[in-house]
């Protein structure tokens, strides 16, 4: 990760319009902010767009950062709102409704697993779970934060984020068995 | 196997995942980037150019409204008379409005309808009632003239008083008019006056005793005459050739 300054610096640049600066800054992030896309959107072309449209409107508001947090924190903030925006128009957030909450599980797994086998995983929660889970587990939202970014009820959130658990756990137990089979057979 | 929080997995493989993008993206990012600001620079050399475009056309408008209104009678006048608010000068208490007594003796006029014979009645009273009021305020004294007896002396002088058209008076030009003493001997009382004796001096017209006396004037029977300057002399001159 970049230095506090460095990143404020790149800021400066960017503000000011320098072209090697905007370059910088998307060689710097552009991995980072694509992967989020993903997470959100399974398709790449769609994440690869999503991430072309996040950027630019980075370098279009880019007075508007005052220097005041993390460089990158605002970036990913950008693109999430970017994602989110896009499954608005979809109308993917509203196809769920109000479910009750799932019961809690054990949420002990098997610790061996890579990026692209959890990625892979989070693509194939629904909608609506994936959204959650990415916003709650990953991004660190709260459930309040949550319900007013989807417009849906905090409890909706809570049983949506449990029941995305519970697939993920489903799921990462099903790859543990598979494993365990091929080790034992 | 360790085990470990599924949520903290996720966060600690996914949060820091990164995807290699394709050359493509920047190319699309930085053309876009590149035409935006190239509207930008456009609409802004625009804007320049219409400011500047624009500075004759408003010196121009304000010279013609500064000529046109400096020019205009109305605010030629205007302007040069200084403000009432801006004058030192304590408020005269003469161009405060007051309330005139002819105001005060209105009388109250009743909203109730009265037979058309009263309301008649009533109307005449307050119009005599004002009219009286009217009278009162409009009354003048006129004062006889007084002339104050005095005896007869040796050269009395009798003023007389007539205008001349085309001669200008000398003590009040604004009046046309004209002031010549003249001397009349008084006789004792029973005896007619020399001027009386004499036919050409009767009031047989206004303008011929007039000519009378200015002749008596002339050939020195009336020595005390102050008109003595010159504008007399030349209307004397006037008259001879005439």
């Amino acid at each position: 990760m970049l230095k506090w300054y460095v990143q404020q610096d790149l800021a400066r640049q960017c503000q000011q319009g320098n072209p090697k600066a905007q370059k910088m800054v998307y060689e710097r992030y552009a991995a980072k902010m694509l992967s989020l896309c993903l997470r959100y959107v399974p398709r790449d072309d769609e994440a690869e767009d999503l991430m072309i449209g996040g950027f630019l409107k980075v370098f279009q508001k880019i007075a508007q950062f005052k220097g005041e947090g993390s460089f990158e924190g605002w970036i990913r903030r950008i693109m999430v709102n970017e994602c989110l925006n896009h499954l608005r128009k979809q109308r993917w957030l509203y196809a769920t409704s109000d479910l009750p909450p799932a019961p809690e599980m054990s949420q002990t797994i098997a610790h061996d697993y890579g990026a692209e086998e959890l990625l892979a995983l989070v693509q194939d929660l629904p909608t609506g779970y994936r959204t959650v889970f990415n916003l709650y587990a990953i991004e660190g939202y709260s459930h309040k934060e949550i319900a007013e970014q989807l417009g849906i009820n905090e409890n909706t959130s809570k049983s949506q984020l449990a029941r995305a658990r519970a697939l993920l756990q489903k799921k990462l137990q099903q790859h543990q068995d598979k494993l365990n089979q091929v080790k034992h057979g | 196997m360790a085990k470990k929080d599924l949520d903290s997995l996720f966060k600690e493989k996914l949060g820091q995942m990164e995807r290699p993008t394709r050359p493509e993206a920047w190319q699309k990012i930085s053309s876009t980037l590149a035409a935006q600001d190239h509207s930008r620079r456009k609409a802004g050399g625009w804007l320049l150019w219409s400011i500047a475009a624009s500075v004759p056309l408003w010196l121009s408008l304000g010279f013609w409204w500064l000529t046109s209104y400096r020019l205009s009678p109305a605010t030629s006048v205007a302007k040069l008379l200084p403000k009432q608010e801006e004058t030192i000068a304590p408020q005269d208490d003469a161009t405060q409005e007051r309330q005139s007594p002819r105001a005060m003796n209105q009388p109250e006029r009743k909203k109730k309808e009265l037979p058309k014979k009263e309301v008649n009645s009533l109307n005449q009273e307050e119009k005599y009632k004002n009219q009286s009021a009217l009278q009162n305020q409009s009354l003048v004294e006129i004062r006889p003239r007084q002339v104050q007896p005095s005896l007869p002396g040796p050269d009395p002088k009798i003023p007389l008083e007539f205008p001349l058209p085309g001669v200008l008076p000398e003590e009040n030009k604004k009046e046309d008019a004209y002031r010549i003493v003249v001397t009349v001997k008084l006789s004792p009382v029973g005896q007619t006056p020399i001027l009386a004796q004499n036919e050409d001096n009767k009031p047989k017209k206004r303008e011929g005793k007039i000519w009378k006396t200015l002749k008596n004037l002339k050939e020195g029977l009336y020595p005390d005459s102050t008109h003595t300057d010159e504008e007399g002399r030349k209307l004397w001159a006037s008259i001879g050739k005439k």
